[in-house]
């Protein structure tokens, strides 16, 4: 009796050991497998978003420059050029996946409806093809002299050295004579050395009977001729004074929530491309071109005709404002941001989402925005339920 | 006469365990052996058809700017390869040779590569080719063939 009852647990414990042991080892025999399925559906379904994003032009075709935005009116979404060929992107739709854009954006649940994206995540970002790094070894304004040693270093997506890169310098200097403000450019162009390093040097003297007010530098970098960047250097950040933004052939300033709180006056406006540099406007110091708290004057908008043909990279302001600690000057800055950085969208979209998924799909293809190349990345994953 | 009995039983009931184990480990086998033959979509297999599509677009993106032909007419093969160094993901090793219509090597002066040969020897080399119709509307035809695998 005892032996037969021996013989019944045994069996049960042996069935026990080999069902739990199958139990473990099916699954795992077949998750390579299955992870490789996931894997290309995450594929087919991140091609798929990418393409749409980057090849159709969405509707209505455009929808990114409908002034005053509403992202409800928007249909289908894509962010390529209705009248342009394989990967040129609007610059107008794109600059609508700017997070906290004055002028409207779209959130990324409507992105996510519009695409059909539910239970996916994906975060997308559209930077240069490389980095510029500019450091400061004098950056002096004085009224009548300015010093200026900068060096540029300029790095791949890795961090690794781009030589016999050719970096433009342009140096903007606004003056004062009077109540005049007057604007003068130098143009330099260096290349990199083999550790991606060159130096740009520049003492200048302050034109007799004028003032130095600012100054700002831009950077134009091209490797091979294919890949441009801008990257400035100003005293003022630039969302210290006014956020510069365009949309269609307007361009809207708003004022930022900072101190000092000093009415400002537009004084002038300067389209700065890749090919160009063109003086846009010149301001009259009048209520027409002020800008403060006060009712009526927190919005400054502006049509310039032929704008969003010309699609400028940059534009390049001089405002009459109030510096922290120096009175009351001419103020130059860029924008609208982040192009003043080189990028157009920095991150959009969930930046944590893909940490805890256990398929996540990377893809990158080169896109052309106003005429520069920028690398657009897409990372999708599938959201845990 | 009990003993005997109980003998009996107690073997049968080893043999019904030795049963249950030779059954699981048939049933567990079974699978192990259909799981061979199942086709499952290999991933360095649709890696290189995205790297057919990654090749395309620089190459395409290159061409709007007129710089492939550029770079084709007054042969700066260090510029292309600057260009392509740039412009795809840094991990991704590339060789771009130049034919003429008559498939004779243009660059051969200047090889337009990164990443050693051994590289190219693997089975998952993506491959694109793109022609280039000529220089300035001068018509004489150029074909690149990029090959491009993930390092």
């Amino acid at each position: 009796m005892a032996g037969e009852l021996l013989d019944y647990i045994s069996s049960l414990a042996v069935t026990g050991v080999v069902f739990i042991s199958a139990v473990l080892v099916i699954p795992s025999m077949n998750y390579v497998s299955l992870l490789q399925v996931d894997q290309q559906q995450l594929r087919n379904v991140a091609e798929q978003v990418f393409k749409t994003m980057l090849l159709e032009p969405g509707y209505p075709v455009d929808w990114g420059s409908t002034d005053p935005f509403d992202q409800n009116s928007v249909n289908r979404i894509g962010f390529a050029d209705e009248n342009s060929t394989l990967y040129v992107l609007d610059s107008d739709k794109v600059q609508r996946l700017v997070a906290n854009n004055p002028i409207g954006s779209i959130e990324y649940d409507r992105v996510r409806e519009l695409l059909g994206l539910e239970g996916y995540g994906f975060s997308l970002s559209i930077v240069p093809p490389f980095d510029v790094a500019v450091e400061n070894e004098e950056f002096e304004v004085a009224p009548s002299r300015v010093d200026l040693e900068l060096d540029v270093t300029v790095l791949n997506v890795k961090g690794g050295p781009i030589p016999n890169a050719v970096v433009e310098t342009t140096i903007i200097y606004s003056t004062k004579k009077g109540d005049n403000a007057r604007l003068y450019v130098i143009v330099e162009k260096s290349l990199t050395d083999r550790l991606g390093v060159c130096e740009v040097e520049k003492h200048t003297d302050a034109p007799s009977e004028e003032q130095f007010s600012d100054v700002i530098v831009v950077f134009r970098v091209s490797v091979a001729n294919v890949s441009s960047l801008f990257a400035v250097y100003q005293r003022v950040p630039s969302n210290d004074i006014a956020e510069i933004n365009y949309v269609g052939d307007n361009i809207v300033l708003t004022v930022p929530e900072v101190t000092p709180r000093g009415a400002r006056w537009v004084d002038n406006i300067i389209d700065f491309d890749w090919e160009s540099f063109i003086s846009m406007y010149n301001g009259t110091r009048s209520n027409d071109d002020k800008l403060t708290y006060g009712e009526g004057y927190k919005v400054w908008s502006h049509t310039f005709r032929g704008l969003k043909h010309g699609a400028p990279s940059l534009l390049i302001m001089g405002f009459w404002a109030v510096d922290a600690g120096e009175g009351r000057r001419c103020i130059l800055i860029a924008g609208p941001n982040p192009n003043l950085f080189g990028s157009r969208v920095l991150q959009y979209g969930d930046p944590d989402g893909a940490k805890g998924a256990r398929c996540v799909m990377k893809l990158q293809r080169d896109v052309v925005i106003s005429g520069m190349t920028y690398l657009a990345e897409i990372i999708v994953w599938k959201e845990l339920s | 006469m009990r003993t005997e009995k109980s003998r009996g039983k107690g073997r049968k009931g080893q043999m019904r365990i030795i049963e249950a184990l030779l059954a699981s480990f048939l049933i567990l086998f079974a699978i192990a052996f259909v799981n061979l033959f199942a086709l499952t979509p290999t991933s360095q297999t649709y890696e290189a058809s995205e790297l057919e599509k990654v090749g395309f677009n620089v190459l395409h993106d290159l061409d709007e700017q007129s710089l492939l032909e550029r770079y084709i007419q007054y042969r700066e093969w260090a510029n292309f390869t600057a260009a392509l160094t740039v412009s795809l993901p840094t991990d991704v090793y590339f060789n771009l040779t130049v034919y003429d219509l008559n498939w004779r090597v243009v660059n051969t002066a200047a090889p337009i590569s990164y990443g050693t040969a051994q590289v190219f020897s693997s089975s998952f080399v993506a491959s694109v080719v793109y022609i280039v119709p000529g220089y300035q509307g001068v018509y004489s035809p150029k074909i690149l063939v990029l090959q491009l695998v993930r390092g």
